[in-house]
C-alpha cells in the first residue's frame, strides 16, 4: 500500500515534466476563484492546445527556460506575479490580464498586448452623466495611473464634465487630499490605483461621500457592500471569452501591436440605500450605464 | 502484531510534518508575490460567515470558526457530512463505518446532541434524543460548512457545544442550465448516484439535486440504502429583495443499530428507517438606509423507526420517533461589515413523540409511549458588532422561552483586534445552554459559561497559523446514550490550525486540539466511554497536491485520536488510533466542456480503529472506492 501511495504521487509529480508541443502558455500568479472564473471564460471558446503553470505552486519558475524549451506561440498572463516573469521573455507574444500592470510596461515590451481589469474611463463618464454630475473628483498617482487619467480627461471634455484631479504619491497624501476636495465636486470617482486606493484609505473615500454627500463611484463591485454608491464590475467570465478571441486573433497574426484594450462587458452595481440617501434614481444610471 | 504502532504514528506524523516545514519554508522565499492589483478588485474583502446570523467577515468573529467550502468536500470524495468532519480539527466522530450509518462526534469534547446542526436555519437535531447523526447527512448539495466551536447561544439558543450551519447550493447565476451526473462505486458494493441541475432564467432561479448512496455492509449489520432529493427555487424581487423556497427529502435504512447483540442477550438483529422531510420560504429585502429584512418560515417532518427481533420470532420491539416542528424567524439587521446590528425574533411550535410497541423482552408486551410532548418556544436576540479603528467589539443577548425546560437569558462580549493587516487578536465570554434529552431530568438545561481567546495570523510567511484557548465550566452536562450520567464538568485545552502555501503543488493543512475535561465535584480528568467521549488529543494532517496542468489533485488525510478509555469497560473500545485515507481527482479533458473527472479513494489505508465500541460499532475496515462525474 505505502508503495502504491508513493508510486501515484511519484508520476503526479514527474508527469508535468513530459508535456510538451502546445500553442499557449498559461501563467497564473496564484490560485484564487478570480483567476478561475477568467479562464472558464477562456476554456470556453478556445481551441488550441495550451499548457498551464501556477507560479506560487512553484519555489522558482525559470520562464524563459520553459519558453526556450517548450516553444510556445503564445503567453497568457493572469496576474501580477506573471506579468512580471514574462516581461522577462522577449520574442514570444504575451497577453496579459488581470493586472494593473500593463500600461507602464507596453513601451518597453512591443511583444506585450493587454486587456484592462477595468472599465474604460468612458464608462464611467457615461454614469456621471446620467447622474448630472458635472464636477467629479479623482485621486491618482500620475506614475500609476496616468494614461487612464489622460483618456478620460479627454472623454470628460466631450461630455461636459469636469475633472478635478487631485494628485499622490503615497497613500498617506489620499486622506489630505480627500478633505481639500470638499464642497468642490459633484461626485467622487474611486479609481482602480493602487496608490490612491489602499486598505487604510477605503473608509476615507466614504466617509467623504457621507459627510459631503456626494456618491462615490468605483471600479469593482467588492466597494458597492462597503459604501460606494455604485461600482463599474467587470464580468470576469466574458473577460476570459474576450482573451479567447483575442488569443485566435494574435495566433492567426491578425493582432499583433502592443496595445491595452478594455473589457468588453461592465455592468453596474448600485447601492441603493446610498442612492435613496442622495436622492439619486439607480434604475437611470443602470439604465444607461451597461 | 498490528501493523500500525499508534503512537509511534503520532511521533512519525509529528516529526514528518515538523521536517517537511523545515525544510520547505526557506525554498519559497522567492516564491511569493503579492497580487496588488487582485487585491484591489477584491477591495481586501474576505468571505462573509454567517455565524452570527448577519455576514460578517471572518476578522470581525470573536469565535472559533472554520469554513468548509464545496471545493474542500469534492476534494474528498465525501458521501456524507460525518467524512468532511472528520477531517475538521476539534472534531472527532465516532462509529464511522459504512456511509449512511449511525455516526456520533464530539467538538473539543462537547458531546453531539449539545452541538446544533443547522441547514438552511432549520434545526436537525431531534427533540427527544438530540442528535443529528452526520452521517446520514448527504454531501451533495452542501455548498458551505460553517462550524463554531464553542456556545453560541446569544444567537441560536440551544447550542452549548457549538453550531454546524450548513448552507445548500443556490442556482448557478451564469448559466440557464448547467448541471452535473456523478457515480461511483466501491467496496461491498458501496455506491453513490447523483445528478444536479441549476440554472437562472432571467428573475428565476433553479437547484435540484437527486441521489442514493447504497452499500452491502462495510462492517457487519450495516447495508445501507439512502435516497435524497433536494431543491432550490429563488425569484428577485425588485430592490435586490429575494425570495427562496427549498425542499429536502430523505428516506434512508442505515443499517442495524445494534449490530450484533444476540450473544450478549440482546436482539436476534434490528433494522432502522429513517425519513426526513424540510421545507422553507425566505424573504431577504433590503430596505435601504442599511436595513435589511430576513424572514423565513419552515416545517420539519422527522420519523425514525427501530425494529428489533428477537431468537424467538414472537418477540419483537418497535421504537419510534415522530417530531413535528414548525415555525417563523424574522430578523432585521442594519449597518454593514464594520458596524451592525440584528434584532431577531424565533418562534417555533414542536409536537414529539416517543413510542415503543412489540411483543420482545426489553420493554414487555405493551404499547407504551415513552414521552411525548407539544409545546411553543420563543427566542429573542440582539447582536451587534461596533468597529473603532482596528477594534471591533461584539455584544451580543438572547432570551429563550424553551418550552421545556424553562426560560434562558444568554449574554456574549467579543472582541477583535487587527493588530497588524495580517494578525488578528480574538477573544469572547459568554453564557449558552442547551436542551436535555428524554432520558435526562429535564426540569433544567444544561448549562455553560465560557472563555476563549484566541489569534489567527498569516504573519510567518508561506505559513496561516490560527490558536485558540478555550475554558468552559458546564453544569448539568448529560452525556450521551439511554442511561446518561449528569456531571457538573470544567473542560479547558486549547487548539492550533496552519496551512502552508504550495510548494511544488504541495501544501500541508494540520490542526492539533488538547483537552482537559474534569468532574468539578471530584476534580479527576473524565475519561472517554461511549457515552461520553472527551479525548485529549486529537491530531488532523491533511496533504494536499494540486497539478492544474494534469487537471490532477489528490489529498491525504490523517486523524489520530487518544480517546483516554474509562478502566474496566465491559465492552471493547479503542484507547487511540490513527485512519489514513487518500483522495484522488483526475480530469484528464480539461479543455473539453463535457470532460469526465474520474476519481478514487482509498479509506482506512492500514486498518486503524477509532471506535468507542470496537465490537459493535468498529472502524469500517480498509475500502476503495472509485468514479466519475460529469458536469455540463
Amino acid at each position: 500500500m505505502r508503495r502504491f501511495i508513493l508510486l501515484i504521487i511519484a508520476l503526479a509529480t514527474l508527469l508535468p515534466s513530459l508535456a510538451q508541443a502546445y500553442d499557449v502558455l498559461v501563467l497564473q500568479s496564484r490560485r484564487d476563484p478570480a483567476y478561475d472564473e477568467v479562464l472558464k471564460g477562456f476554456r470556453f471558446e478556445q481551441k488550441s492546445s495550451l499548457r498551464m503553470l501556477v507560479l506560487s505552486d512553484y519555489a522558482e519558475v525559470d520562464v524563459v527556460r520553459v519558453v526556450r524549451e517548450d516553444h510556445p506561440r503564445l503567453i497568457l498572463a493572469l496576474g501580477d506575479a506573471a506579468l512580471k516573469e514574462f516581461l522577462k521573455v522577449r520574442n514570444t507574444p504575451v497577453l496579459a490580464m488581470m493586472t494593473l500592470g500593463v500600461p507602464s510596461n507596453s513601451s518597453a515590451h512591443p511583444n506585450l498586448i493587454g486587456i484592462s481589469m477595468f472599465a474604460a474611463p468612458e464608462s464611467y463618464l457615461t454614469v456621471f452623466h446620467n447622474m448630472k454630475a458635472r464636477r467629479v473628483g479623482v485621486i491618482y498617482n500620475p506614475a500609476k495611473s496616468g494614461w487612464y487619467l489622460d483618456q478620460a480627461r479627454r472623454a470628460a471634455r466631450q461630455v461636459g464634465i469636469d475633472l478635478i484631479l487631485r494628485e499622490v504619491s503615497t497613500g498617506h497624501e489620499t486622506m489630505t487630499q480627500l478633505s481639500g476636495l470638499a464642497g468642490k465636486v459633484d461626485a467622487l470617482w474611486m479609481v482602480p490605483d493602487i496608490t490612491a486606493v489602499t486598505r487604510e484609505s477605503i473608509e476615507a473615500y466614504f466617509q467623504f461621500g457621507q459627510a459631503n454627500s456626494v456618491p462615490v463611484i468605483s471600479f469593482s463591485g467588492s466597494y458597492v457592500n462597503l459604501g460606494a454608491a455604485a461600482a463599474l464590475d467587470v464580468d470576469l467570465i466574458a473577460l476570459g471569452r474576450q482573451a479567447d478571441r483575442m488569443v485566435s486573433q494574435i495566433l492567426s497574426g491578425e493582432l499583433s501591436s502592443s496595445k491595452v484594450v478594455f473589457p468588453d462587458k461592465a455592468v453596474i452595481k448600485t447601492n441603493r440605500s446610498v442612492m435613496q440617501r442622495l436622492d439619486i434614481d439607480p434604475g437611470r444610471i443602470v439604465k444607461h450605464g451597461n | 502484531m498490528p501493523l500500525i504502532n499508534h503512537s509511534h504514528s503520532l511521533r512519525s506524523f509529528l516529526i514528518t510534518l515538523c521536517l517537511g516545514l523545515c525544510l520547505t519554508v526557506p525554498a519559497w522565499a522567492d516564491a511569493l508575490n503579492s497580487d496588488d492589483s487582485l487585491e484591489l478588485l477584491n477591495a481586501w474583502q474576505e468571505t462573509p460567515v454567517t455565524t452570527a446570523r448577519i455576514p460578517r467577515p471572518p476578522s470581525k468573529v470573536a469565535e472559533n470558526i472554520t469554513v468548509i467550502t464545496a471545493a474542500d468536500i469534492e476534494r474528498l470524495n465525501a458521501h456524507t457530512l460525518a467524512e468532511v468532519l472528520q477531517t475538521v480539527p476539534g472534531i472527532q466522530l465516532d462509529y464511522l463505518r459504512t456511509p449512511t450509518t449511525y455516526t456520533f462526534f464530539n467538538l473539543q469534547g462537547a458531546y453531539n446532541t449539545t452541538v446544533l446542526v443547522l441547514v438552511d436555519g432549520i434545526r436537525l437535531n431531534t427533540y427527544q434524543l438530540g442528535i443529528a447523526p452526520p452521517g446520514l447527512i448527504p454531501i451533495q448539495q452542501i455548498e458551505r460548512i460553517e462550524i463554531l466551536k464553542g456556545p453560541a447561544s446569544t444567537a441560536w439558543g440551544s447550542a452549548l457545544g457549538g453550531v454546524i450551519n450548513i448552507i445548500t447550493k443556490s442556482p448557478n447565476l451564469e448559466h440557464k442550465a448547467s448541471g452535473m451526473v456523478s457515480g461511483s462505486i466501491g467496496s461491498q458494493f458501496t455506491a453513490d448516484s447523483r445528478a444536479e441541475l441549476s440554472g437562472t432564467l432571467d428573475k428565476f432561479g433553479y437547484y435540484l439535486t437527486v441521489g442514493n448512496i447504497r452499500s452491502d455492509g462495510l462492517n457487519p449489520g450495516t447495508a445501507t440504502n439512502l435516497n435524497n432529493i433536494n431543491g432550490k427555487l429563488t425569484y428577485s424581487l425588485p430592490g435586490d429583495g429575494i425570495v427562496t423556497a427549498g425542499l429536502w427529502h430523505l428516506n434512508t435504512n442505515p443499517g442495524m443499530d445494534l449490530g450484533d447483540l444476540a450473544k450478549y442477550g440482546g436482539p436476534f438483529g434490528d433494522s432502522q428507517k429513517i425519513r426526513r422531510t424540510n421545507s422553507f420560504i425566505k424573504l431577504t429585502q433590503p430596505l435601504g438606509n442599511g436595513l435589511r429584512l430576513e424572514l423565513d418560515g419552515y416545517l420539519s417532518n422527522y420519523y425514525e423507526r427501530l425494529f428489533s427481533w428477537y431468537a424467538n420470532d414472537n418477540e419483537r420491539d418497535h421504537l419510534i420517533n415522530k417530531e413535528n416542528s414548525r415555525g417563523i424567524n424574522t430578523r432585521l439587521s442594519w449597518g454593514d461589515g464594520q458596524r451592525n446590528l440584528t434584532i431577531g425574533l424565533d418562534y417555533g411550535h414542536v409536537s414529539s413523540k416517543y413510542r415503543y410497541y412489540g411483543g420482545g423482552d426489553s420493554w414487555g408486551s405493551a404499547d407504551l409511549v415513552i414521552n411525548e410532548g407539544n409545546w411553543d418556544q420563543w427566542g429573542l436576540y440582539a447582536n451587534g458588532a461596533y468597529t473603532i479603528g482596528n477594534l471591533t467589539l461584539l455584544p451580543g443577548i438572547r432570551h429563550d422561552i424553551t418550552g421545556r425546560v424553562g426560560d434562558n437569558t444568554s449574554y456574549s462580549l467579543g472582541a477583535t483586534y487587527q493588530l497588524m493587516p495580517d494578525f488578528t487578536l480574538r477573544g469572547y465570554a459568554t453564557s449558552g445552554y442547551s436542551l436535555t434529552t428524554i432520558f435526562a431530568d429535564d426540569s433544567k438545561p444544561q448549562k455553560v459559561k465560557t472563555i476563549q481567546a484566541g489569534f489567527e495570523t498569516s504573519r510567518i510567511p508561506y505559513l496561516w497559523l490560527k490558536g485558540t484557548y478555550f475554558y468552559n465550566a458546564i453544569r448539568h452536562s448529560e452525556s450521551v446514550g439511554i442511561n446518561p450520567t449528569v456531571t457538573d464538568q470544567n473542560r479547558q485545552g486549547f487548539e492550533v490550525e496552519l496551512r502552508t502555501v504550495p510548494l511544488y503543488g504541495f501544501s500541508v493543512a494540520s490542526g492539533y486540539t488538547y483537552l482537559d475535561a474534569r468532574d468539578n465535584d471530584t476534580d479527576l480528568r473524565l475519561p472517554s466511554n461511549s457515552n461520553q467521549s472527551v479525548p485529549p488529543h486529537n491530531v488532523k494532517l491533511k496533504l494536499n497536491y494540486d497539478n492544474s496542468e494534469l487537471g490532477f489533485s489528490g489529498t491525504l488525510t490523517g486523524n489520530y485520536i487518544w480517546w483516554n478509555k474509562e478502566p474496566g469497560l465491559w465492552y471493547s473500545m479503542s484507547d487511540s488510533g490513527m485512519l489514513w485515507d487518500l483522495h484522488l481527482n483526475w480530469k484528464p479533458f480539461r479543455k473539453h466542456e463535457l470532460a469526465p473527472e474520474f476519481f478514487f479513494s482509498g479509506h482506512n489505508l492500514f486498518n486503524g480503529s477509532q471506535s468507542t465500541g470496537v465490537e459493535i460499532y468498529n472502524s469500517a475496515p480498509r475500502w476503495f472506492e472509485g468514479g466519475m462525474r460529469v458536469r455540463f
